[in-house]
């Protein structure tokens, strides 16, 4: 296949799919102006603000010519605060609606010193990005602890963020919440296989594949959004 | 007629709920059903009916609500939750909440009473349906012996399709809130299933809730 070739097969699968995100982000808007509780319509909105920095940071990779480069184009700080928030208010929907209101691992207390040390990781990852050289100039004794807490804190915290998902997700009666979570789940396992698999240097047929992946993480997202309303499918208006 | 205190609800119902029914709302969560319950017991309190609120929350949850839509706390119900109230509501003893809300409302089978509560949806998640049918069908039964209006909520998508259908069965009028599609829009939408007295209500209308209130409009399609 030729390269000529490859890059329309790339340029229809970036479009395929920031048209399918685009869709998402419309019908997750939509549905929280439609909810009243203000805990389900602030998860709809950050479920919009993800598709949106997935939609920027495809449109900004390609247009730039850098593979999919996520985090070379979006501040990594956003990217990270975007997720968490997300992921905070998924775990305060999950709370409220367990009947029995179980405060999963405390969360509702975790939550705010988790804020706190994910705003110092993203001060210090900040301050690495803007000082590449800081590392390597300094001495090892005031700098590298900082950047070593700074990544240890960033992955202890995801991981500890994904656990209580998991956690309070099973602990709601509701199918549609649960399946709402999983599909996070596979978007961010499919979208970090498009990533890795969509650097140059790979292979054609690897990049390829990569595509398809891509396309396949943009339709999860998208039925992300279709599962914020519990019933799981909006139902066509019948006037009888 | 007993107000829903919603003036576009009431218009829509030709006056509000029927004397001594049971009504149920059936929604997705987060959707707003429980605004429909706090204004019908908001006028209860203004008309100086008995009110009873049943929940599965916390009072100052419940509360929280109540001014997060613009309804005024100063008056409250009677309490039966699961903390900050004197009668606490046990999920997992569905006879204790049974007799606590026959019991208060025995208590009060004076005065024109209102009961609205969300322990149906816990209920029916924990127990077996035929147990719960047996259960809400006496409970209501009971209810219905007084000047007793007996309100509802039910959460769509935790049960199994067949679940809330056949609990339907058991009230008289039945109202369905929900997100509907149409083309590329979606809407919050409300419409009558059945209403004791009145013929079957065809058509579906657009629901907003603001920080004064609720509003209803029908749907143009």
């Amino acid at each position: 296949m030729s390269i000529d070739l490859y890059s329309l097969v790339r340029s229809v699968a970036i479009l395929v799919t920031l048209g399918i995100v685009a869709l998402g982000l419309v019908r997750a808007v939509q549905m929280g102006r439609g909810f009243v509780n203000r805990l389900y319509r602030g998860r709809a909105y950050w479920t919009a603000a993800v598709m949106l920095l997935v939609m920027i940071s495809l449109s900004m990779s390609y247009i730039l010519g850098n593979g999919l480069g996520l985090v070379s184009v979006v501040p990594l700080g956003v990217l990270i605060l975007v997720l968490f928030v997300f992921s905070d208010r998924t775990i305060q929907v999950a709370v409220e609606m367990d009947f029995f209101h179980r405060n999963t691992f405390h969360w509702r207390q975790v939550r705010k010193l988790l804020y706190v040390v994910l705003l110092t990781d993203i001060l210090l990852i900040s301050i690495e990005a803007a000082y590449p050289g800081l590392e390597q100039n300094s001495t090892g004794a005031v700098y590298f602890p900082l950047f070593a807490f700074g990544w240890a804190t960033f992955f202890g915290l995801f991981g500890a963020t994904i656990v209580f998902v998991a956690f309070s997700a099973a602990r709601t009666p509701d199918r549609t919440l649960k399946r709402h979570v999983r599909l996070f789940g596979v978007f961010l396992v499919t979208f970090l296989v498009a990533l890795f698999t969509g650097q140059p240097g790979v292979g054609l047929a690897v990049n390829l594949a990569g595509d398809l992946v891509l396309v396949a993480a943009a339709y999860s997202l998208y039925l992300m959004a279709m599962s914020l309303s519990p019933v799981g499918k909006v139902q066509k208006v019948i006037q009888p | 007629m007993v107000s829903s205190g919603v003036p576009s609800v009431d218009q829509l119902l030709g006056d509000g709920y029927p004397e001594r029914s049971t009504i149920l709302v059936i929604g997705p969560p987060g959707i707003g059903k429980e605004v429909l319950g706090y204004w019908f017991i908001r006028s209860g309190l203004i008309q100086g009916d008995y009110c009873l609120y049943a929940t599965h929350r916390p009072v100052s949850d419940v509360l929280r609500d109540m001014k997060g839509v613009g309804i005024s706390t100063e008056r409250v119900p009677e309490w039966i939750a699961s903390s900050g109230s004197p009668v606490r509501c046990d999920l997992k003893d569905a006879t204790s909440i049974s007799f606590n809300i026959k019991e208060a409302a025995h208590r009060n089978r004076e005065r024109r009473s209102r009961v609205a509560t969300d322990v149906l949806s816990p209920l029916l998640v924990l127990n077996p349906l035929e147990s719960m049918y047996s259960y809400w069908s006496q409970l209501l039964a009971d209810l219905k012996q007084q000047d007793l209006v007996t309100f509802a909520l039910a959460e769509e998508g935790m049960h199994p399709p067949n679940t809330l259908t056949t609990m339907e069965q058991l009230f008289d009028g039945v109202i369905e809130m929900r997100l509907f599609e149409e083309g590329l829009s979606i809407t919050p939408l409300l419409r009558v299933k059945k209403m004791l007295g009145l013929p079957p209500l065809h058509g579906y209308f657009r629901f907003s809730v603001t920080g004064t209130g609720m509003e209803v409009v029908p749907h143009v399609h």
